[in-house]
């Protein structure tokens, strides 16, 4: 592993069957894995390049459980990495030699399901599909919609503030969720929000949100539920340019439209898109358009009639409108299944993450295909229209001695870029170990230090996932004021990775 | 720097802001962050060597890209500035920032962009369209250590760090002094309608309205008036929300006549819920309760019983204002409010009240003190004061 983490406290790594046995006494010898073979299933999670062998796994069933378990962490000095489903795409869940990965997986029922005030309560180890599948008879749905849904915990969502493709309409999980229970590295538990549509005080849940399970244990999770949409209808539109689809996506929202959903494909990725399921892509443009609108037939209809007039105007050469349900499914199967596809074109590739000002899309393509020729790796994008969430994937193979790290250096050239333009690093994935060494594109060492405070509020020994988001370990102590003298900061001594 | 009268400090830039901190250091004092004012009876009484530190000279738009559904802006912004340059491109903030300068009888005072955001309260829309802290993108601040720093961007979309804007949305200028704020815009409904509903007990009122908010119909405002009308209000495209009238008559033609008022009108009509208008021009104490929805008739029934008052239920029952003449009250209300999950702040009262009762809704033991370890880590010598809060006291 060429990352470079936290080095491992010898004195935790010499007492791990002391640690082990205490985490068993707590657990009640039911749900500790401390033997290598089967402590293997969680040395990474979504992001593969990097693996690591935690010290333990506990898997406990109760907050109470939780809270016991984190005190005596904190105790004895030893670090804990929260852990949901595993989908993390940053490394957000990759453990530590000497920290003790604490999986949710148990924590998966349904607490309340409160139609009157439209919010279910959840346990975080379940999946975000599994929310809308419990309200879905009564006519609810819950919003956010990472492609992972199936997989992915609502815990999990709430410490990535996950998005989906439905974002500009709906928000992102911090923009759904109520409350929460969190427990902090010191075993307290506290309530964060609960059922009202604010919270008194500091707003501890929308820090907690996003927070990388930095700040604590969530245990219990609210969120609103939605009466689901009458109808949803999409339209699929086909450009000769990249320039002239992404002049109709400003036209759209210039036009007061704000579409349930809005998805771009380059060239590329729509080839493999059709290639892999045959859903009726235009193969002869350069990029596709998803466009939906839900809600009322009246509404579909009004919004697909405008969409489908602002794209003829700007060039479209391909537009098809859904007339079932069926064929809406079938335009977003290709989109769905664009990651798999392009996985199809090359052994391996590089999921990228920036946002970006809409406007500046083609410019940004542009510049992309430049850098492509240069790496000699081939890029494929799709792009979260609506709101500037751009993925490109990078082609590379990793059998090949150097292509991985010349996927990395061109995937953070990337990154730079979306910067320069106006954007940021990260729209949905996080940052976790991914994009920690890039957070000083975007952050001074004053803007980074008011963060890591933050943490050390909620952590002040720092146990909980450290070696994620920061590219510094400071120690809270020390972030008293950060000195910066010509660009050097005051503790060169410090670990930097 | 020029200081004006009151001997509030005046900075025109993040520079002045830290020179003020510094010397707010030296002296041993603090500082009140304020904007147009407006909201200034509920940041407490401040301690009497504190100082305004009157943002209104750190003002204007400095980047408004309305395909990129972006404004970005100085917190002294007056909002109707704000509000008149986003209507000339036919978007808003959808958040609907309320305006309490009649209702805290600041007269005319104007709110700012910066106020609104610091304090954190939003509109009718909120039912629909979120609440202020999700709108804010990203600022820039000093915070009270005198260091400026940044959070957030100016895109939608962001994960990149802690999303410290939220924290700054509703911290009441305690934590940093917010200079510049990039938000959320959205397009401007084309048209809109409001269904009301005959008179009636607001605990039926309520039920029905929840019946329309299950429902796909998209109400964007709910409110039971304190006279016992319900209102409900659609925003849209006209064809679309003309269509969901038609529904919605339907779900309650059961329950008596219903009118139907349009755009101009329509849109007065929220204006005034938003504002609490209703109880503007009395001199009753406000408190301004938030529950979940169902409980809401439950919880002013129960307060009803021990003294009197009246309410206006907005975003579908969740959030109550109460108007009441005993100015005792904070124990019967927040007691009230606390046993289904709620909380109330106190709005209005007269002087003599405010100080024995904290504006901002208790918090519990645990998130007190995780609160004062945050407000530390922002602002360790207290240079800008605790606003509304009061986390050492616990009524």
């Amino acid at each position: 592993m060429s990352l470079r983490m936290p080095l491992p406290d010898p004195a935790v790594l010499s007492a791990r069957a002391e640690i082990i046995k205490g985490l068993r006494r707590i657990l009640e010898n039911d749900g500790v894995i401390g033997d290598d073979e089967s402590l293997v299933a969680y040395e990474s999670d979504g992001l593969t390049a990097y693996r690591q062998l935690p010290l333990a796994v506990a898997l406990p069933r109760t907050t109470g459980q939780v809270a016991r378990i984190l005190r005596f962490c904190k105790e004895r000095g030893v670090k804990v990495v929260a852990r949901g489903a595993g989908t993390s795409l940053s490394g957000g869940a990759l453990p530590l030699a000497d920290g003790v990965i604490l999986g949710l997986s148990r924590f998966n029922r349904i607490l309340d399901i409160d139609l009157e005030n439209r919010v279910v309560v959840a346990q975080p180890g379940v999946t975000n599909l599994g929310i809308t599948e419990a309200v879905k008879k009564h006519g609810f749905y819950y919003a956010p919609d990472p492609s992972s849904q199936i997989a992915c915990s609502i815990g999990g969502n709430v410490a990535e503030n996950s998005g989906g493709v439905h974002c500009l309409k709906y928000g992102l999980t911090t923009n759904n969720v109520l409350g929460v229970e969190l427990v902090t590295m010191d075993g307290e538990i506290l309530r964060l929000g609960g059922k009202t549509l604010d919270a008194p005080g500091y707003d501890l849940l929308g820090i907690v949100n996003g927070s990388e399970g930095m700040l604590g244990v969530i245990t219990e999770v609210t969120v609103r539920i939605l009466p689901r949409p009458q109808h949803a209808r999409a339209a699929l539109l086909g450009f000769p340019s990249v320039e002239s689809a992404g002049q109709c996506v400003a036209d759209i929202i210039g036009g007061g439209i704000v579409p349930a959903g809005m998805e771009m494909m380059d060239r590329l990725a729509t080839l493999a898109a059709e290639e892999f399921l045959h859903v009726g892509y235009p193969l002869d443009v350069e990029a596709v358009l998803i466009v939906e609108a839900d809600g009322i037939d009246a509404e579909c209809d009004h919004v697909l009639s405008l969409v489908n007039d602002i794209a003829t105007k700007n060039g479209a050469v391909f537009s098809r409108l859904s007339n079932s349900e069926d064929e809406r499914l079938r335009f977003w199967a290709g989109r769905k299944s664009a990651f798999p596809a392009v996985g199809r074109l090359s052994p391996d590739y590089y999921c990228m993450d920036g946002t970006i000002p809409r406007g500046r899309l083609a410019y940004v393509l542009q510049r992309m295909n430049e850098m492509s020729e240069r790496y000699g790796l081939r890029v494929a994008n799709v792009f979260h229209a609506g709101d500037g969430n751009l993925h490109p994937l990078i082609l590379y193979n990793a059998n090949e001695p150097g292509q991985l790290e010349r996927a990395e250096a061109f995937g953070a050239e990337i990154l730079r870029l979306c910067v320069e333009v106006g954007g940021v690093l990260t729209g949905e994935h996080g940052v976790g170990v991914e994009k920690r060494d890039l957070m000083p594109e975007m952050f001074s060492e004053i803007d980074l230090a008011q963060q890591m405070r933050v943490k050390c509020a909620f952590d002040p020994d720092g146990l909980l996932n450290p070696g994620k988001v920061f590219p510094h370990l400071h120690r809270c102590a020390e972030l008293g004021r950060v000195h910066v003298h010509a660009g050097r900061v005051a503790h060169p001594e410090l670990p930097r990775f | 720097m020029e200081t004006g009268t009151r001997e509030a400090i005046r900075p025109g830039n993040a520079d002045d802001i830290q020179a003020a901190l510094a010397e707010a250091d030296a002296a041993g004092t603090s500082l009140r962050v304020t904007g147009g004012g407006t909201r200034r009876s509920l940041t407490g009484s401040a301690a009497a060597s504190a100082r305004e530190l009157d943002l209104s000279a750190i003002s204007g738009i400095t980047n408004y890209e309305p395909e990129e559904l972006v404004l970005s802006l100085r917190a002294g912004t007056p909002l109707r500035d704000v509000e008149a340059a986003l209507a000339e491109r036919g978007q808003m903030l959808a958040f609907d920032p309320p305006d309490y300068a009649a209702l805290l009888g600041a007269g005319a005072a104007r709110t700012t962009i910066g106020g609104i955001v610091g304090s954190g309260f939003a509109g009718s829309r909120r039912l629909s369209a979120g609440n202020v802290r999700d709108h804010v993108l990203g600022f820039d601040a000093v915070s009270g250590r005198g260091e400026k720093f940044r959070a957030g961007g100016r895109v939608i979309k962001n994960v990149t760090g802690y999303d410290l804007a939220k924290l700054m949305v509703g911290s009441w200028g305690t934590l940093a002094v917010v200079t510049d704020l990039s938000l959320r815009v959205l397009p401007r409904p084309q048209y809109e309608a409001t269904l009301l509903v005959e008179p009636g007990d607001a605990s039926v009122a309520l039920a029905g309205i929840r019946t329309a908010l299950a429902s796909p119909l998209e109400v964007s405002c709910a409110a039971c008036l304190p006279d016992g009308r319900s209102a409900i209000r659609l925003e849209g495209f006209r064809a679309s929300v003309e269509e969901r009238q038609r529904q919605i008559i339907r779900m309650f033609e059961s329950r008596g006549s219903l009118r139907a008022i349009e755009e101009a009108e329509s849109a007065a009509l929220w204006r005034d819920i938003r504002d609490v208008a209703v109880f503007a021009s009395d001199a009753r104490v406000v408190w301004r309760v938030s529950l979940p929805s169902q409980s809401a008739a439950t919880v002013v029934a129960a307060i009803a019983k021990s003294a009197a008052c009246s309410a206006l239920y907005d975003w579908g029952g969740s959030l109550v204002w109460l108007a009441m003449q005993d100015d005792a009250s904070a124990d019967l209300v927040r007691g009230e409010a606390s046993k289904f999950g709620g909380h109330a702040w106190l709005m209005r009262a007269p002087a003599t009240a405010r100080e024995q009762v904290v504006t901002a809704p208790p918090l519990d033991a645990g998130t007190t003190a995780l609160s004062r370890r945050i407000k530390s880590g922002f602002d360790p010598q207290n240079r800008l004061g605790d606003g509304p809060f009061a986390f050492g006291k616990n009524r």
